[in-house]
């Protein structure tokens, strides 16, 4: 099995998922082979302003993932993961498109010939990875805090098949297996605004605060979350918040910390909030 | 071939088919008059050698007509039609006749209109394929 | 049988004007004489007119015709009407075959020439099968003038009282401790808020204390064999490990048993016994010691129980019994299930405690429930703000696509209650109200009256997410309200779902074991939906109640008392007739493979092991043919539909 891996636009940006993507991966001996060349998905707003444009963004991400013989392709973005899998269903389903995305990857030689199954990182190390590893791989000094865990809107919709829609635990579980103990809260689906932080702030700031707010109530110290755009909202909203904040890494980041790996290459250091505010030393 | 006026069986069970077929005269839908009904409880009861019977005498299609899976007023009868005329189908082959001249259809009581189209388009796909050669190379 | 050379007499109908100018009438006449056995063609302006029918009587009696033909309109139009003519002639009416030429032939075919080829063939066709017809009986079978009914809910209890007040012997299986199923766990009932438990259980006393009726309760129906009027059914009797006979209900067993599990006639609300009735009026009052759960069956001590029962009642060594009932007729009233809103996740249902469902409500607002008919929260206060939430399951194509029926009804009743008996605000969220019945749209405007807000949205989710500090500790339910289109976020204390209703769970296997059709939704399928609700195609099968399809109370009983008026039917006439129309195994030419027995969807094929070959229960078989058209040695074929005569129909068409 080959996973090939789609890193999306916001890989390196803010927290840089990248580094603990990468750490915890090394460590686990999980081989991601990065689609060559790879473009932007056009993200979840594209398919609303042309269908044909989404379609060719995505479809040629197939193509070159189809080249290089890839059996999988993983995301770490919410949005990556539902923009792929919304354009795979199109594909699957509507030839007469299909046939015109492939007329226009033609100019560059390329064509949608296979369409292998979009997955989030988050389902293949809860799922692929033997579960037993994650507590035998430990570090011996890991300190246990209260995680919650955020979800984003995302994940789980449409499709709810990865998880219950509304209410899912698929997180939960592995930062329980992990070490962490899960904090159970309403938020976990609750919207963050998404893009629409940067032109409607205080509408989103609003949203934020609630799944924020929720968290600390039910006694959260860290919230875990696994897309940058939630991330990066959730992260930023509390910098005006009165209050103490909670950190709010990626599951890749808590995993690395776990693990034991040094926080300085998990990128702990971009969080706006950092992971000493919760009482962790480390 | 469009002088060719074939000569149909209609194999169709009491409950749905025949029905339809009633509806469709009670609302005047008009058809090509090749199609012959023989009326049959079920066409679960339809034994193969009807069907055989039916094209060595000459027959230039035989077009049966049920109840909708699940609809069976003997509760699966349609669906034992189903297998048996499938292989009734390949033997057809073997006796060196065109496997489309045999037709099995889903047929609601309630569906005069359709009765009225599977009725034109048999007729006329039997007209396209052209007489029975049973006709000519058998002493009928 | 004298063989009788066949005389065809065949009639030509004109049908006014319906048949006769796109037919040449005289012409297919004129063809109808020059066919073999046919002694006289006639035709005539109305073949269904008295005059019409007159005639073939006439020729019958006096040129001795014993087959008949009438071309004229469908049979499934007067096909009964000529066979009665016949019949009154003196001959057999299957000797008579109609020859469709109105709605197959003058109604649909634009050409006249066209028109009346194809009514000679269908003509000769006729004639040709006539000649090969047999003279067919039906046999009278005597039934068993006793009923079974499956199921002591309102269905069961209303369909056995009937029954048994009309005199026959009446069996009712339940499986739970007592009867009064769904209803006994009612507060009131809509729309008149009658108390259940008041109409309730003196018809569970009747039904007791009926001298015509015997309950079999912690029983369940183990097979069912035989046909209409007569089924043999096996009912097992569970033991209860307590002597009925013995038992005097006085409840001190209950009273001295150490150990506890949820109640389940409490919704797992409260806490029952391990010896125990489920509810104070049960029926009979003898109580059940819950094996699985016991502490002498589980760990070997204890029999506190045994220790304290006066009468001796107590017997751990009690075994299952079998018993066999000869029963006429059976009626399935075996009801529903509460549809589980678990999946439902975004409602929080098992997440947010003051998430109810309506049987949980009913339980919590029922005097003898857990709180004592106080409506009380988890943290003992009274709620001061309600949300209900409509059609959770139901209308919904995730779940169930259909409308339960009652949903609605029982949902504003539970906002009368809530009024009536907290003065809590009640929000109610709603699809569309539907309220059609007596005094059902007049409820509606009442607690309207009474200040219950209706919202008209479905709800999208209940979060424990407060709004504003003070709402801390509170659920909210989110909604668009689609009528003003804005969305609400309503924050209350107690949410209650209407959760629809749903098959009863082993309705599959008991659909399996009476041979009874279910519909895509679990629920038995009736005869006909319009003429034979009741009925079921098996005959001497009766359904009553929520089995069916959802319906409430009132409907209930009276679906419950329809079926017991056919079985009674059935049993008053105390014969019952076999369709002519059926199926007949040549015992000479059977090889006893069996694949007819495979074949029958209705068991009517058995094999008699000591000639070796198939024999066909006349009763049971309705004429479907399978067996025919399977057997590979022509052995078993349908009367009246022989291959003969369908080889000759279809040999007269063609040649």
């Amino acid at each position: 099995m080959t996973y090939g891996f789609y890193p999306g636009c916001a890989y390196k940006t803010e927290a840089v998922y990248k580094h603990s993507v990468e750490a915890v991966c090394r460590v686990i001996g999980l081989e991601l082979v990065t689609i060559n060349d790879w473009n932007c998905c056009g993200a979840t707003s594209i398919f609303s302003l042309d269908q044909m444009d989404g379609l060719v963004l995505t479809g040629r991400i197939f193509a070159l993932a189809a080249r290089q013989k890839l059996d999988t392709i993983i995301t770490t973005c919410n949005a990556c993961y539902t923009t792929l899998r919304k354009a795979s269903k199109t594909f699957k389903t509507e030839p007469e498109l299909t046939r015109r995305v492939n007329e226009r990857l033609a100019i560059e030689g390329l064509a949608i010939t296979t369409l292998p199954p979009v997955r989030h990182l988050l389902d293949v190390w809860s799922h692929d990875i033997d579960e037993a590893l994650w507590s035998r791989k430990r570090a011996a000094n890991f300190k246990p805090m209260k995680v919650a865990s955020y979800y984003g809107c995302q994940l789980t919709r449409p499709w709810a098949d990865i998880d219950d829609p509304e209410h899912p635990q698929i997180m939960d579980n592995f930062i329980a297996r992990l070490g962490y103990e899960p904090v159970e809260h309403g938020a976990k689906t609750v919207c963050c605004g998404a893009s629409h932080f940067i032109t409607y702030e205080d509408s989103c700031r609003t949203l934020c605060e609630r799944i924020v707010n929720e968290i600390k109530r039910k006694g959260g110290q860290a919230i875990s979350t696994l897309c940058p755009l939630c991330q990066i909202n959730i992260d930023a909203v509390q910098e005006k918040q009165r209050g103490p904040s909670l950190p709010v890494p990626y599951f890749t980041q808590l995993a690395g910390l776990s693990l034991g790996l040094p926080p300085s290459i998990l990128g702990m250091d971009k969080l706006l909030t950092p992971m000493q505010t919760a009482g962790l030393k480390f | 071939m469009s002088d060719f006026e074939p000569k149909i069986i209609a194999m169709v069970c009491n409950w749905c088919t025949y029905t339809a077929a009633d509806l469709a005269g009670t609302s005047r839908l008009t058809y090509p008059s090749n199609i012959r009904i023989v009326r049959l409880m079920c066409t679960g009861m339809i034994d193969a050698k009807y069907i055989l019977k039916a094209f060595l005498d000459g027959a230039d299609g035989v077009f049966i007509g049920g109840c909708h899976p699940g609809d069976c007023h003997y509760i699966n009868g349609n669906l034992k039609a189903v297998k048996r005329i499938t292989g009734v189908g390949k033997l057809l082959e073997q006796f060196g006749f065109d496997p489309a001249r045999l037709k099995l259809q889903w047929i609601g009581a309630s569906e005069g209109p359709e009765f009225q189209r599977h009725m034109t388009e048999f007729v006329a796909a039997i007209q396209a394929m052209g007489p029975n050669p049973a006709r000519d190379c058998m002493i009928l | 049988m004298k063989y009788e050379k066949p005389s065809i007499g065949v009639y030509v109908c004109h049908c006014g004007m319906n048949i006769s100018p796109k037919v040449d009438v005289e012409n297919v006449v004129a063809f109808a004489e020059t066919l073999d056995h046919v002694t006289v063609a006639r035709d005539y302006k109305f073949m269904c007119s008295s005059p019409g029918q007159e005639f073939i009587i006439k020729d019958i009696r006096e040129k001795g015709l014993n087959r008949i033909i009438v071309a004229s309109c469908s049979p499934r139009m007067h096909e009964q009407t000529f066979r009665k003519a016949c019949e009154q002639a003196g001959i057999n009416p299957h000797y008579f075959q109609m020859a469709n030429i109105r709605e197959q032939i003058s109604w649909v075919t634009k050409d006249s020439a066209e028109a009346t080829a194809k009514a000679r063939d269908q003509v000769a066709a006729a004639v040709a099968r006539a000649v090969y017809h047999a003279p067919l009986t039906s046999r009278e079978i005597k039934v068993k003038k006793s009923v079974v009914v499956i199921g002591g809910g309102i269905a069961g209890i209303q369909a056995a009282l009937t029954a048994a007040e009309a005199g026959y012997e009446v069996h009712i299986v339940e499986r739970e401790p007592s009867i009064g199923g769904h209803m006994a766990k009612f507060d009131k009932t809509f729309p008149t808020l009658d108390c259940a438990a008041c109409i309730m259980t003196p018809k569970m006393v009747e039904v007791a204390q009926h001298k015509n009726i015997t309950l079999h309760t912690y029983s369940e129906v183990d097979s069912v064999e035989g046909f209409v009027g007569n089924f043999k059914v096996c009912i097992r009797h569970n033991p209860r490990y307590v002597d009925a006979s013995k038992c005097t209900g006085c409840g001190i067993c209950t009273t001295k048993c150490p150990s506890k599990v949820l109640s389940e006639f409490d919704q797992r609300l409260t806490h029952r016994k391990t010896v125990y009735s489920p509810f104070p009026q049960a029926i009979p009052n003898t109580p059940v010691i819950d094996r699985d759960h016991c502490i002498y069956f589980t760990k070997g001590k204890c029999r506190a129980c045994k220790k304290f029962c006066e009468a001796g009642a107590i017997d751990f060594n009690q075994q299952e019994e079998v018993i066999e009932i000869a029963a006429g007729s059976i009626i399935v009233a075996t009801g529903f299930k509460a549809f589980d809103p678990t999946p439902l996740s975004q409602y929080g249902y098992g997440r947010y405690p003051e998430v109810y469902t309506s049987l949980e409500f009913e339980r919590l607002n029922n005097a003898t429930g857990p709180t004592a008919g106080k409506l009380l929260m988890k943290n003992g206060k009274p709620p001061e703000k309600v949300a209900i939430i409509h059609c959770v399951g139901s209308r919904d194509s995730r779940y169930h696509p259909y409308c339960s029926r009652v949903c609605c009804m029982y949902s504003m009743k539970f906002a009368h209650l809530v009024r009536e008996k907290t003065g809590a605000e009640v929000w109610e969220f709603y699809i569309d109200i539907r309220s059609p019945g007596k005094l059902y749209e007049e409820f509606y405007n009442r607690i309207q009256e009474e200040g219950v807000h209706m919202i008209r949205g479905r709800v999208a989710e209940v979060t424990d997410i407060p709004e504003t500090k003070k709402d801390e500790g509170r659920l909210t339910v989110v909604a668009e309200n689609t009528l003003t289109r804005r969305v609400l976020r309503v924050p209350v204390d107690m949410v209650l779902l209407g959760v629809g209703l749903e098959p009863a769970d082993g309705s599959d296997a008991v659909g399996r074991m009476l041979g009874v059709q279910r519909d895509a939704d679990g629920w038995f399928n009736e005869l006909h939906a319009k003429l034979a609700p009741v009925k079921t195609a098996m005959n001497g099968i009766f359904l009553a109640g929520c089995c069916q399809g959802p319906k409430d109370i009132p409907d209930t009983v009276a679906q419950a008392s329809a079926a017991a008026g056919e079985a009674v039917s059935l049993l008053a006439k105390g014969t019952v007739r076999t369709l002519a129309e059926i199926s007949y195994i040549d015992p000479d030419l059977c090889s006893g493979c069996k694949t007819c027995i495979e074949v029958c969807p209705y068991t009517a094929i058995s094999f008699d092991e000591s000639r070796r070959v198939a024999v066909v229960n006349e009763a049971l078989c309705k004429g479907c043919g399978s067996c025919a058209a399977a057997c590979p040695s022509s052995a078993a074929g349908i009367r009246h539909f022989t291959d003969r005569q369908i080889m000759e129909e279809m040999e007269a068409i063609l040649l």
